[in-house]
């Protein structure tokens, strides 16, 4: 849906130069009109809960909120999609949006998100330690190590000394969740927040269970949130990335799974 | 003839076909002999596309049985049912049906190499039945490079190199033009009739024409029937309503419809740069006995010796005066007979040269015909359409 | 159709003279033009960003050899799978009644209208380790169908075999049965029939179905990925390599698709002639 809402937003320039217009700070000093935040995938569930509580702050402000994976919207927004804010996965991708679209002020990194040693509920094939990713018997899933949670892990487990056997490099963390889910591999490396270590709290329903990173400091993934430089909603964006530092925010990341600074 | 233990002819085809298809029903018996050609007329409709099928054994029988060659092939009743590939029936379809993907040579082989002859063998066999019907060259090429005719005699051939029990063509002319409807009926003709004669001798003698196997031809134009056919069964809504030779028919046609196409002028002669001279033996009879010789002129001009000359009645122009104008054949006689069939009056035509004619009622009132009425009669020559004849 | 229509139909399209009516009227044309220019413009974008000058090193590389060796022997197999399953379900549904027909023929055709990433999870649900036939099938005997490239080939011929199946049925369809039917007078068998004739006959319509599956298993992803996962050597294949590469290396992405994308146009052109239904 998103590439094909940015081609339609982009291929309808005078419709779009109306709504710039419109997303101002009326005259009282209240925010209003639409903002659009871009977020990598694993970030929608929370975000989704975080814009509505923008909301009910400033009742005149719309929070559009697409996510996928962090790479096609780095590609979204260097071809020009309409959006205020974009929170990637690896702050690895906001390098070409600075140079390309310009960035206002400085990305702020406003949630972490650790990778575990998972496995499907039951545990059946005994997986205990990150050692057991190098046991040829055994089907183990991995992120391919073109996108971040592929690359991360694959440095993590080198600090540990241990060569992980994949019998998948799965190219995003959906996929991975997905199999691992079902049963169809013995144990995966995935994000802390799509993993639980009561079965009951898994947001897959307790198919995931995480066995924590049982070799010294876990990898983290950093979340860094952006204001492009040409924000249609700039005021409003500004104060988005704000909220996103506040307590109360990171008390809904905290319930989500994820660390903050 | 032999006969089996029942007394069926044996070599015949002996067909009690009872098939309901929905609203329709068919009940028909017929038979074919060993060496006869039997012509299924009727209007479309009428259901001669069903008794191919069921005689094929492409649709089962409700009731009744198919017997040919002393063999049963469908019986219901006694729950006996051959599958159409061992029938040993020969179709010709309408439209010949030609395999594309096949050359002529291999499409008469196909049957041959379906009945488990080795390829080469088949293909030698094929290859002499196309040199008796004059395509010998012609084998290499696929159907939509064959003209009309060409088609036509791969499909009979086709048909007979499997030396099948029964010869069934349907509809063999009927996708074709009025010209060239003339043209190959005349060449069927000479086909379905090749052999009759001269093979008896020996079992497998008629090697290269239709001989000694029976053939029922499926028409809905009384032309076909009644130049091809020894005998003519007439189809009305799934019954038969009159059989007979085709001179029975015309002399005594039982319903309207049959009526209708026995009025269809048969006349024989013998053929010469196109003037036919009418032959005295002609078997209609006459009331004034012994005929003077009369010519008749035909557009055609290819045929040489006996032929057997068709003029459809309503190609008969009927004249008080002598017409002026172009018609080649123009003559004097009287007027017979007159009935009115409905839509039409026929005027049965005597000396020197008994024809049938149909006109209007209101063309009849305004000449004011009457049984011994003097008339001028004008056909042109475009009508008079020549088929060898082939009779014995 | 007479042969002759045809002769005509093809002599006025190679001779010079155009007529007035061989042009269509201007709404056509326009809507045509925009068609052309919807299909054609994806096309100008991959082409534009290329990266020409180290294409050679890109599509060399050991990811992408790999991926192609493994994209084309996959893809070949599910085609034939393909036909071989398709082909006679085709005839089923061509020439048998039965009840049920209409709920078979929307079964067998689904996957050409489900999301190919459904159509994968479910394979997974079937035929996984943990799946409701794929469970027993490999506590009986070990075979493991996802992470091999059996796997790669059932998800592809998962989402090819409709297109054969629509496509043959369709042909079937159109082919006079009298065809058969004079087979069968001539003393041929059923099968016979089917194997000498009914085949024979549907050939060109056979050819462009079993082409056109093998495309579309040639590009296929969301089942793939699904069901078989990816890995280098075993079981990514192009389109899996050009989504990975995409979010690492774009260069080599956009030569991947390059690659993709001139092996399905050449092959679809080159049989164009011969295997379309041009009448």
């Amino acid at each position: 849906m998103a590439p094909l809402a940015a081609a339609c937003a982009a291929s309808e320039g005078d419709a779009e130069a109306a709504d710039r217009s419109r997303a101002t700070v009326n005259g009282s000093g209240t925010l209003e009109g639409s903002l659009h935040v871009l977020v990598a995938a694993s970030l929608l569930p929370v975000t989704e809960v975080i814009a509505a509580s923008f909301e009910r702050q400033h009742p005149a402000v719309e929070v559009q909120v697409s996510a996928a994976g962090s790479s096609t919207l780095r590609e979204q927004v260097l071809a020009g999609a309409p959006a205020d804010i974009f929170i990637p996965a690896d702050p690895s991708h906001l390098q070409a949006v600075r140079q390309e679209i310009g960035i206002s002020g400085e990305p702020v990194v406003v949630a972490r998100n650790s990778l575990v040693l998972a496995v499907p509920a039951g545990n059946d094939a005994r997986v205990s330690v990150l050692a057991d990713l190098a046991r040829p018997e055994l089907l183990i899933g991995l992120c391919a190590p073109e996108v971040p949670c592929g690359a991360l892990a694959r440095s993590g487990l080198a600090q540990a000394g241990i060569e992980p056997v994949p019998d998948t490099d799965e190219p995003n963390a959906r996929a991975l969740t997905t199999k691992l889910a079902a049963g169809e591999l013995d144990a995966a490396v995935v994000y802390a927040t799509d993993a639980a270590p009561d079965t009951s709290a898994s947001p897959h329903g307790g198919a995931i269970v995480s066995l924590g990173w049982t070799a010294g400091t876990a990898p983290q993934a950093s979340y860094a949130a952006a204001v492009l430089a040409d924000a249609p909603n700039r005021p409003a964006a500004g104060t988005f990335v704000a909220f996103l530092q506040t307590d109360a925010v990171r008390g809904i990341f905290a319930d989500y799974g994820f660390a903050t600074p | 003839m032999s006969f089996d233990a029942t007394g069926a002819a044996v070599g015949g085809l002996q067909a009690d076909i009872r098939l309901r298809r929905g609203e329709f029903e068919l009940d028909v018996s017929l038979s074919v002999e060993a060496g006869e050609t039997a012509a299924l007329l009727g209007p479309n409709g009428a259901g001669k596309s069903t008794i191919v099928a069921a005689i094929a054994g492409l649709l089962p029988l409700d009731g009744g049985v198919v017997r040919l060659a002393g063999r049963v092939l469908d019986e219901p009743a006694a729950s006996v049912f051959v599958p159409p590939e061992r029938r040993r029936i020969g179709v010709v379809f309408q439209d010949q049906v030609l395999f594309r993907h096949l050359n002529a040579l291999d499409n008469v082989a196909f049957g041959l190499t379906s009945r488990g002859m080795r390829r080469a063998l088949a293909r030698e066999r094929a290859q002499d039945w196309l040199d008796a019907m004059d395509l010998g060259d012609l084998g290499h090429r696929r159907s939509r490079a064959l003209s009309g005719g060409q088609r036509q005699r791969v499909a009979l051939a086709r048909a007979l190199a499997c030396e099948p029990d029964l010869l069934v063509a349907d509809e063999p002319l009927g996708s074709l033009d009025v010209t060239a409807r003339n043209r190959l009926r005349r060449n069927l003709a000479a086909h379905l009739s090749s052999g009759r004669n001269g093979g008896s001798a020996s079992p497998a003698a008629p090697r290269h024409g239709a001989g000694s196997v029976p053939r029922l031809l499926i028409t809905h134009d009384p032309t076909d029937a009644f130049v091809l056919a020894d005998h003519v069964h007439i189809l009305e809504n799934g019954r038969l309503t009159q059989s007979g030779t085709p001179d029975e028919l015309r002399r005594a046609p039982a319903t309207a419809y049959a009526a209708d196409l026995s009025g269809i002028n048969l006349v024989r002669g013998t053929a010469r740069d196109g003037e036919i001279t009418v032959a005295d033996d002609d078997p209609t009879p006459s009331p004034t006995g012994r005929r003077p010789a009369v010519v008749l002129h035909a557009a055609d001009t290819s045929m040489f010796g006996a032929v057997l000359a068709t003029i459809h009645p309503r190609a008969i122009a009927l004249h008080r005066e002598r017409p002026s104008g172009s018609p080649r054949n123009v003559w004097r006689t009287t007027a017979e007979a007159v009935e009115p069939l409905g839509d039409i009056t026929r005027v049965l035509l005597g000396s020197p040269l008994p024809l049938t004619a149909d006109i209007t009622p209101g063309a009849a009132h305004e000449l004011l015909i009457r049984p011994g009425t003097t008339l001028w009669v004008s056909v042109k020559a475009t009508e008079v359409d020549l088929a060898p004849d082939s009779r014995d | 159709m007479t042969d002759a229509p045809t002769a005509n139909a093809r002599n006025g399209n190679s001779g010079a003279r155009r007529t007035a009516r061989d042009l269509p009227p201007w709404p056509v044309a326009l809507l045509a033009c925009i068609g052309v220019v919807l299909f054609a413009l994806p096309l100008v974008g991959l082409v534009a960003r290329a990266p020409w000058t180290g294409l050679w090193t890109h599509l060399s590389s050991r990811f992408v050899v790999d991926a192609a060796v493994l994209s084309v022997v996959s893809s070949i197999a599910a085609a034939a799978v393909a036909a071989l399953v398709g082909v006679p379900l085709a005839w089923v549904l061509a020439r048998v009644s039965f009840p049920g027909r209409s709920a078979i023929r929307a079964l067998v055709t689904l996957p050409m209208v489900l999301p190919p990433v459904v159509g994968g999870a479910a394979l997974l649900f079937a035929l996984g380790r943990r799946g409701v036939v794929g469970g027993p099938l490999h506590d009986a005997t070990g075979l493991l169908l996802p992470y091999s490239i059996w796997g790669v080939i059932l998800a592809n011929a998962f989402v090819a075999t409709p297109l054969v199946i629509l496509t043959v049925e369709g042909a079937l369809r159109n082919l006079d049965r009298r065809y058969e039917l004079a087979a069968a007078t001539l003393g041929a068998s059923r099968l016979r029939v089917l194997w000498r004739v009914t085949l024979p006959m549907i050939g060109p319509a056979l050819g462009v179905a079993v082409v056109v599956a093998w495309a579309r298993a040639l590009g296929e992803f969301g089942a793939t990925v699904t069901f078989a996962g990816s890995l280098g050597g075993r079981t990514q294949t192009l389109p899996l390599a050009v989504f990975v590469a995409l979010e690492s290396n774009r260069d080599a992405a956009v030569a991947i698709s390059l690659v993709l994308v001139a092996l399905s146009l050449g092959l679809l052109i080159a049989l164009r002639d011969r295997w379309w239904p041009s009448r």
